[in-house]
């Protein structure tokens, strides 16, 4: 039987909060490790979940940034930041001491799983929910094994912390520069999921309809997904994604994490 | 909350507002989904997600863009429908302690008829604002608020289904012709306006060659139409004698003065909303600060008190 843990939802009450950063640290594809002191969210939050966060002093750019949890720990809050814009290069740039204005946490996270395999995927920037989650797993004695895939060697983000906490980590790069040579995707189908085996995976839209391809034959397959947003908690509606079966889910409220079989996968955005 | 509001309180249409500002229809749900974010005693109002008869499941995807100092747009009007509305939605609305304004759109003159005379008379509903934003499917799809005529024949169609009082929430698309529409709207018997809606705008992709909102075009908000709100704003409030609701861009205090100044009687906040859902509690330190260092006693007394050179 599947065991859920404290499963946010949309009643819990969120934060908005200025915090200091504690640390920050270099990983792949030049992205930032960021630690945060936020009590109040790193108390709620559990992996699957969100924060918007504010990358600017100013009020350029206008709209806040979500960002995965990367992990929660007593007062902290773990971030993983790529810069790819103007945010979140102002948030590659900052240092310890300076503060960042926050609200979480957001969104739904993983249904923990019952018994059976688990296996986590994640494709490029995918990783820090999954991490989140892998820290949870071994702290309730579950065994996971995490596949990793990236452009490069150099692009590959949070080996190290998910090796210290997966039973196996696999290691697939594009280029062939680490691991084996080719997307995460054939990993997956390599392990050939058995029907007891629980998917949770996070990465690209394309990588993601075909993990949830493959995973048909798996107990369960739970995906976290990433749309634009303006406010992270239901009232802007931006954040739809087309549903599996009619209309649209609103990755903030009803996500980010979805059973697989409730996306439209054909014709992915 | 402390503060002392009483000389922040203002009315428009009848409709007693604690604070001039109200979360602006769209971009505060229908008020339940902050959950601690924001403090709604700092609102005097809360403009609810517009509501059709039968629900809508709005826009494909990409439905917003940021552009600077801007967003832009194309929701495509999702909301859950008058029924589900009154069912699920109302009953927070109705308790809140900021007053209660529900914005409605219709494709026809029927549809808005249909839905006023649905929302008439239910207990909780301070006000109708009426979208004329939406294209007329009986006329070819352009929008109603464009055209003066058609603007005075929703707002008579409205006013004739309900006894609440009726805001009309004009379009900017209207171009020249907005002041025209604004003065059809009173003469139809409009209690108050609202303005600006949205602006027309698109970006594009360009290495994709695709238009960035799976609509293609959208409404632009946020900052970067605020100087051109302010000025519709002045335009239209210097014309009517009904009370006009200052909205485009606004996210501080100086703002929420100067579309007072300008002539509105109250604000809507929407964008900066979205981003700071506490922005109404520090807008009304601000507004308190203003109202101190200039010595004034009322709100009202801000509004249309721009001095011209």
């Amino acid at each position: 039987m599947t065991s859920r843990m404290t499963r946010k939802t949309a009643e819990d009450t969120l934060h908005k909060t200025v915090c200091r950063v504690e640390g920050v640290s270099k990983e792949g594809g030049e992205c930032v490790l960021l630690t945060l002191d936020a009590p109040e969210i790193a108390k709620l939050a559990v992996p699957g979940q969100f924060v918007m966060v504010k990358c600017t002093d100013g009020a350029c750019p206008l709209l806040r940034r979500p960002i995965s949890i990367a992990s929660a720990r007593e007062d902290k809050i773990f971030l993983l930041v790529q810069p790819v814009g103007t945010g979140t290069r102002w948030l590659c740039e900052r240092k310890a001491g300076d503060s960042i204005d926050v609200i979480g946490p957001l969104g739904n996270g993983f249904t923990l799983p019952g018994a059976g395999e688990n296996i986590l995927v994640s494709g490029g920037l995918g990783a820090p929910p999954l991490l989140f989650l892998a820290r949870i797993l071994a702290d309730m004695g579950k065994q996971a094994v995490s596949l990793l895939g990236a452009g490069s060697s150099s692009r590959l983000v949070l080996k190290n912390e998910m090796a210290a906490v997966c039973k196996d980590v696999f290691i697939s790069t594009e280029d062939g520069s680490e691991g084996t040579k080719g997307l995460v995707t054939d990993l997956v189908s390599k392990l050939a999921p058995k029907s007891t085996a629980n998917i949770f995976a996070c990465g690209p839209l394309p990588m993601l309809a075909r993990v949830a391809e493959i995973a048909e034959k798996a107990s369960s397959c739970q995906v976290s997904l990433e749309a634009k947003m303006a406010c992270g908690y239901g009232a802007c509606m931006g954040c739809a994604v087309p549903a599996a079966n009619g209309g649209y889910l609103h990755v903030c409220t009803q996500g980010p994490v979805f059973p697989s079989k409730l996306v439209m996968w054909r014709n992915p955005l | 909350m402390s503060r002392d509001t009483s000389r922040l309180k203002t009315d428009i249409a009848g409709m007693n507002l604690s604070t001039p500002l109200i979360a602006a229809s769209g971009t505060f749900g229908y008020g339940d989904e902050h959950k601690g974010l924001c403090d709604l005693d700092c609102l005097g109002a809360i403009a609810a997600k517009g509501i059709s008869l039968l629900p809508r499941i709005g826009n494909l995807p990409p439905r917003i863009h940021e552009t600077p100092s801007g967003l832009l747009n194309a929701i495509g009007l999702e909301n859950v429908g008058v029924e589900a509305f009154l069912e699920d939605k109302l009953p927070f609305l109705a308790k809140a302690r900021p007053a209660c304004i529900v914005n409605i759109l219709g494709e026809s003159f029927d549809e808005y008829a249909q839905l006023s005379s649905r929302l008439d008379g239910i207990p909780g509903i301070d006000m109708l604002e009426v979208n004329v934003s939406c294209p007329n499917v009986e006329e070819g799809g352009l929008s109603f608020g464009v055209d003066p005529d058609l603007v005075a024949k929703v707002t008579k169609t409205v006013k004739s289904a309900t006894a609440l009082p009726v805001m009309l929430k004009l379009t900017p698309m209207a171009g020249a012709k907005l002041a025209e529409t604004a003065l059809a709207a009173q003469e139809a018997g409009a209690d108050a306006i609202s303005l600006i809606n949205t602006i027309g705008a698109m970006e594009i992709d360009i290495e994709r060659k695709r238009p960035v909102l799976g609509n293609v075009s959208g409404g632009l908000s946020g900052p970067a139409i605020r100087p051109v709100a302010l000025k519709m704003v002045f335009d239209v409030a210097s014309m009517v004698d009904i009370p006009v609701v200052g909205i485009g861009g606004i996210t501080s205090a100086r703002d929420v003065i100067a579309f007072l100044l300008a002539g509105a009687s109250a604000v809507q906040v929407g964008t900066g909303l979205l981003i700071d859902p506490d922005l109404p509690c520090t807008m009304l330190d601000g507004i308190e600060d203003y109202m101190d260092r200039h010595g004034i006693a009322r709100l009202s007394d801000i509004t249309g008190a721009l001095e011209l050179p």
